[in-house]
């Protein structure tokens, strides 16, 4: 009994029972630091190589592996940087969905029942409500994960085992986020390593979206079909996040303020002083000095602008200048051959 | 138009709004926190505005002169406040079929001169009497609206059959002209944001869908796309080549798992399975605005106010008896007739009242469609009988 208990919490350590087991039976912290040094080790590591991607799914101890987890958390809390945590988060909740593939239907039941996740089950089939369908699958970008390609009946979608595995992922990741955020005090033991983390990982500065200088201006053609369909009907005029989208857009590969107010000469009411003024806000030139990205290809649907071409769906598109990056190589492939 | 129009087409809205002010006010759940908007005879709108009370409700029907009564489909704490700053608390989820989103909605159509406002009944480039200009301009009857109502089933069927709403959260309104509106006002779906919206939107009109990337055999795509391939059985050479045509009437004459395995199958074949997605996309989706679900802070037309163009009442329907004649008789403020001079109208139903192919003549007809005439610029000189 003891033995499966212990067995669960380790593959699953974010998990109401396994909270609730480790909450009985943990040792205060200075314990791990001196007498067990080898816990804390072996919890530094795994955080390390979370960090790194690399998942370890096999392990000796199943007490370690599972207390270690809250180690880790701790650590990675004490770094106090976001990013981390949200690597951390998606690396451990991918350890889980490795674990979960193998798992019964009736664990995979237990977990999402533990983790507050409402769904009920049918023979192999798992039924989420809809609602919490586009709300967990909003983090995933594939087109593979739109709601209208599953059954979507009374108001649950259909699931098989697999697929709703990958979804249980997504709530773990958000779980496990939770639980590194909300950790408020760091014992001083641990801050020791979560200063090791910070000198042992290379944290991306967070960029702004590339530019990428279209020398050439009439190389339109590698407009996304979007953009395209924006700077057509500039004539009939744009509504705002149409004028935006494409603003911030035309900045990004290189149009100066000038170029871009030229853009907008025919509109109907185009009123060349307004039209400046928003353009070098848009831009970060004036006002809040923020310099806009452009919205990412979920956003342009959401406006309506979006009519994805080939290019968008075969190579599952999310950011106009990716379409620009992927059509380039295209083109220059299509040239030499 | 005349002005002698105006005067009694203004006439008409006030006495229609001072009628009905207490009915449309008790129609809008949650008034104070919804933004209110009105557009008014000079044609320009209003907006931010608040409505806290019945009384402040009637006076602005009174003095601001209105045409046109828009409301928030969301909820804010500071309704009247500049966008930035209302504090967004949810939003009502809202459909909005307009025939005019319908390919296979035909609409009667006539073609007015801009300078001399001469009507011709047959497309021409410019106006054959001047030489000015022509505009086109669609109309609205019965008729459109019973095929329009195809429409509005289909999309009921989903909101129940599928995302399991319960016939009594929807609230079906006849939208005043070329459609209807769905408002759904359940706590489940207030908050959800524009890109969740967009989720439920594209499964409805089934924008972006691509037959390969399904998952399941027995969700709505695969079944709509077996169900186009059937009924087009016979006519499937104007979409496919003929080697697809026989893959095609091959795999409808096995099971329907196959199906499903088939598309897996010829997923490779992009130009067949574009061809697929397209008749899929033209066949299986239902016409509604998207925008207006996936805004969340959309300006929709309040319920029991009326149409610009034909002075009909945005009315709430009994989905146990629509029918293009009823609708119609049953969204006029006024039954009474009046008489219009015609400068051309094509045959029309409008409500019980059905109107022959007419040319210059003055004409009895129902006061509500002498408005429309003359809101559309078809007709002028409307007269009390």
């Amino acid at each position: 009994m003891l033995e499966k208990k212990v067995r669960w919490a380790a593959k699953y350590p974010f998990d109401r029972d396994a909270i609730n087991y480790f909450k009985s039976v943990a040792l205060p912290i200075k314990d791990y630091v001196t007498e067990y040094k080898d816990v804390i080790e072996y919890a530094y590591n795994r955080a390390l190589n979370s960090l790194r991607g690399r998942i370890n799914l096999d392990w000796d101890n199943d007490y370690v592996e599972g207390i270690s987890f809250y180690l880790a958390a701790l650590i990675i809390a004490g770094t106090n940087n976001f990013y981390l945590y949200k690597r951390f988060s998606d690396i451990e909740a991918k350890r889980a969905y490795k674990i979960l593939q193998r798992e019964s239907i009736e664990n995979i039941l237990r977990l999402s029942n533990n983790l507050d996740l409402n769904i009920s089950s049918e023979d192999e089939v798992i039924n989420i409500f809809y609602i919490d369908f586009i709300r967990l699958t909003k983090g995933i970008s594939s087109i593979h994960w739109r709601l209208y390609n599953f059954r979507l009946h009374k108001g649950y979608v259909n699931l098989h085992k697999k697929a709703f595995a990958r979804l249980l992922t997504e709530v773990i990741k958000n779980k496990i986020y939770d639980i590194v955020s909300s950790i408020r005090e760091i014992p001083e033991e641990i801050e020791f390593y979560s200063n090791k983390i910070m000198d042992n990982v290379t944290i991306p500065r967070k960029e702004p979206n590339e530019i990428i200088e279209l020398k050439d201006r009439k190389k339109a053609a590698l407009f996304p079909p979007c953009v395209k369909y924006l700077l057509e009907n500039v004539k009939q005029g744009l509504s705002h996040p149409g004028r935006f989208t494409l603003v911030t857009f035309l900045h990004r590969i290189g149009y100066d303020v000038d170029e871009i107010v030229n853009v907008f000469k025919v509109t109907p009411d185009f009123n060349e002083r307004m039209t400046r003024y928003q353009v070098e806000h848009i831009t970060g030139m004036r006002g809040s000095r923020i310099e806009y990205n452009i919205p990412s290809c979920k956003k342009i649907r959401s406006y309506g602008y979006c009519i994805p071409d080939e290019i968008c769906k075969k190579y599952n598109i999310r950011h106009p200048l990716k379409y620009i990056k992927i059509k380039r190589r295209l083109l220059s492939h299509e040239a030499e051959g | 138009m005349k002005l002698k129009d105006k005067m009694y087409i203004i006439q008409y809205y006030m006495k229609a709004y001072s009628l009905n002010a207490y009915r449309i006010y008790n129609s809008i759940p949650d008034v104070t926190t919804r933004e209110f908007a009105i557009i008014n005879f000079d044609n320009i709108m209003k907006r931010h505005i608040l409505v806290r009370d019945f009384n402040s409700f009637k006076r602005i029907l009174i003095d601001e002169n209105v045409k046109e009564l828009y409301h928030s489909s969301a909820y804010y704490l500071f309704p009247d406040k500049p966008m930035d700053q209302k504090e967004w608390r949810g939003a009502d989820l809202i459909f909005d079929i307009d025939a005019d989103h319908i390919d296979r909605v035909r609409l009667k159509e006539v073609y007015i001169c801009k300078k001399c406002g001469e009507v011709h009944n047959k497309p021409v480039d410019i106006c054959i009497r001047c030489g000015g200009t022509v505009d086109k301009v669609k109309l609205i009857d019965s008729e459109a609206l019973n095929q329009v109502k195809n429409e509005l089933f289909k999309l009921i069927d989903i909101l129940i059959d599928d995302f399991g709403f319960k016939e009594e959260d929807l609230k079906i309104f006849f939208s005043g002209h070329r459609g209807f509106h769905i408002h759904i006002t359940n706590e489940n779906i207030l908050n959800l944001d524009g890109i969740e919206r967009l989720e439920i939107k594209d499964y409805i009109t089934m924008e972006g869908i691509d037959l390969v990337t399904i998952r399941d055999p027995n969700s709505r795509p695969i079944r709509e796309i077996k169900r186009i391939l059937r009924e087009k059985k016979d006519e499937l050479n104007i979409y496919f080549s003929p080697n697809e045509v026989k893959v095609i009437r091959d795999i409808l004459n096995r099971g329907d798992i196959n199906f499903y395995h088939f598309l897996k199958r010829i997923r490779g074949r992009r130009g067949f399975i574009e061809k697929l997605n397209k008749l899929l996309l033209k066949e299986g989706s239902v016409g509604i605005d998207g925008i207006v679900t996936v805004d969340t802070s959309r300006l929709i037309r309040a319920p029991e106010s009326l149409h610009g163009k034909t002075g009909l009442v945005k009315s709430l329907l009994d989905l146990e008896r629509l029918d293009g004649e009823r609708i119609i008789s049953e969204s006029s403020p006024e039954e009474k007739m009046a008489s219009v001079y015609v400068r051309y109208i094509p045959r029309l139903l409008w409500g019980d009242y059905e109107l022959n192919e007419t040319f210059n003549e003055r004409i009895k007809v129902p006061l509500t469609l002498s408005i429309y005439l003359v809101n559309m610029g078809i007709a002028y000189d409307i007269r009390d009988l």
